[in-house]
């Protein structure tokens, strides 16, 4: 090929040529993010691509608060099926006008009704968004009653508020009694470690193998 | 936007927060075009990188500084850098994508052009960035490709290359390695590099972590250089 090519510019322009044609429009929220902050695509990704390699990759996995979407291609790249669960019909309308996919699928719903099925993986990028004055109990109820037997939970906490330790004390002791065990991860600019405190930007629990959920029902 | 739905008897429990996210007035929605649009349905993580890349390059460039980013495709990296670093010109040969820049990224921090870098003469910068640029560029070419960008910034400036490594090119995708002619080793990159920058530090990159450790086992190179010969 490269000696029926005389530049780089028609080099390029054959590989656009193999691109198709797959432009989205982002909806309200990840277009205001983009302009306030670039950033933050970068930081959501990168939780994603954590989550993903923790727990997706051949589990179907369930998305608590997907919001418009964004986390979905990566999350669901190597699972076993995903769907991205929102209450805000807005935000799941531009996540299938986008990321609808045969292993995507979006649903509107209240975040804490129990579940039509269960699911390998739950993963929450930021409970804080999701569980405003709520207990962590509850969401960890909701969590566990959606997972398998063998499930796994991959649950983040943003800490940039000044209730930072005591938010992270009290998801901890919810999820303790929870699961069989559970991992305590930090994520600074993007780098997930392993120092779970308030110096974190965002921290990660995930959860492994719920335990019996009986005295919940 | 449509209010949050009813949670239905589970009051504490709220929608995704909506009412702080509407953008900006008068900016528009983003568009992510073929280029971007491609990453996100084929290799998504793909997006990850770029930007964790570009993040990369603004931490480093720092503030109250203009910055040229050659290659910029859709824009969305440039904006990175318009808005960490105060200002960006983004240049790139390809029109559609540049018309996606443009849509989404009006204000009066960034600009772009489009066109052939080699033939252009964007001005003078602090910073010029590039990233998956070098390595569609014939290696007869890619002399001046370099020079171009020292010449393209100030006596003290700095200019970051961002190309995926040769021995990366294993795991390469068709679309990727199809436009790859010009793919650099770590040492081929900071050589080339040295011989228009005074100080030339090397990087390496594994999936969005970019780090000082070992070059041959990196899938991407990031090469910095430091103060342009042209003025020793």
């Amino acid at each position: 090929m490269t000696n029926e090519v005389v530049t780089e510019i028609e080099l390029w322009s054959r590989v656009t040529d193999m691109l198709g044609d797959v432009g989205k429009r982002l909806g309200p929220q990840w277009s205001s993010r983009l302009h306030r902050d670039p950033i933050q695509l970068a930081l959501t990704l990168a939780w994603a691509k954590f989550a993903a390699k923790m727990a997706c990759v051949g589990r179907s996995v369930l998305e608590l608060g997907c919001d418009e979407g964004i986390r979905s291609p990566i999350l669901s790249e190597h699972a076993d099926g995903y769907v991205g669960l929102d209450s805000n019909e807005a935000a799941i309308a531009t996540a299938e006008a986008n990321w609808n996919s045969p292993r995507r699928s979006f649903v509107v719903g209240p975040l804490l009704r129990g579940p039509q099925r269960t699911y390998q993986s739950v993963v929450c990028h930021d409970v804080r968004s999701i569980c405003r004055g709520a207990s962590y109990e509850s969401l960890l109820r909701t969590v566990v009653t959606h997972l398998d037997s063998d499930g796994l939970c991959v649950l983040g906490l943003s800490t940039s508020e000044d209730t930072a330790q005591d938010d992270i004390r009290r998801l901890s002791d919810a999820c303790a009694p929870a699961f069989h065990r559970v991992l305590h991860f930090g994520m600074n600019d993007g780098l997930v470690h392993t120092r779970c405190t308030p110096a974190a930007e965002q921290v990660i629990l995930l959860g492994i193998f719920p335990q019996s959920t009986e005295q919940d029902h | 936007m449509t209010p949050p739905a009813s949670t239905a008897g589970n009051a504490p429990f709220s929608a995704t927060q909506a009412s702080s996210s509407n953008p900006p007035e008068g900016m528009p929605p983003v568009l992510l075009g073929r280029y971007v649009g491609y990453w996100f349905d084929r290799t998504p993580r793909r997006a990850l990188y770029c930007a964790s890349y570009y993040k990369f390059a603004a931490r480093l460039i720092g503030r109250e500084q203009r910055v040229l980013d050659v290659g910029c495709s859709e824009g969305l990296g440039t904006w990175l850098l318009a808005n960490e670093c105060g200002s960006a010109l983004g240049i790139d040969p390809d029109k559609a994508a540049v018309q996606v820049a443009r849509q989404n990224w009006r204000d009066p921090r960034i600009e772009f052009t489009c066109g052939d870098f080699l033939a252009a003469e964007p001005g003078q910068y602090d910073a010029v960035v590039n990233f998956d640029v070098i390595e569609h560029i014939f290696p007869e070419h890619a002399e001046d490709f370099l020079a171009r960008l020292a010449e393209n910034i100030v006596a003290d400036g700095m200019a970051i290359v961002g190309t995926p490594s040769l021995q990366g090119q294993a795991y390469a995708s068709d679309v990727s390695k199809a436009g790859h002619v010009n793919v650099y080793s770590g040492e081929r990159l900071e050589a080339a590099m040295r011989r228009h920058f005074r100080h030339v530090f090397m990087f390496a990159a594994n999936d969005e972590v970019v780090h000082t450790g070992f070059l041959p086992m990196a899938h991407y190179l990031i090469a910095v250089g430091c103060i342009r010969r042209t003025t020793c």
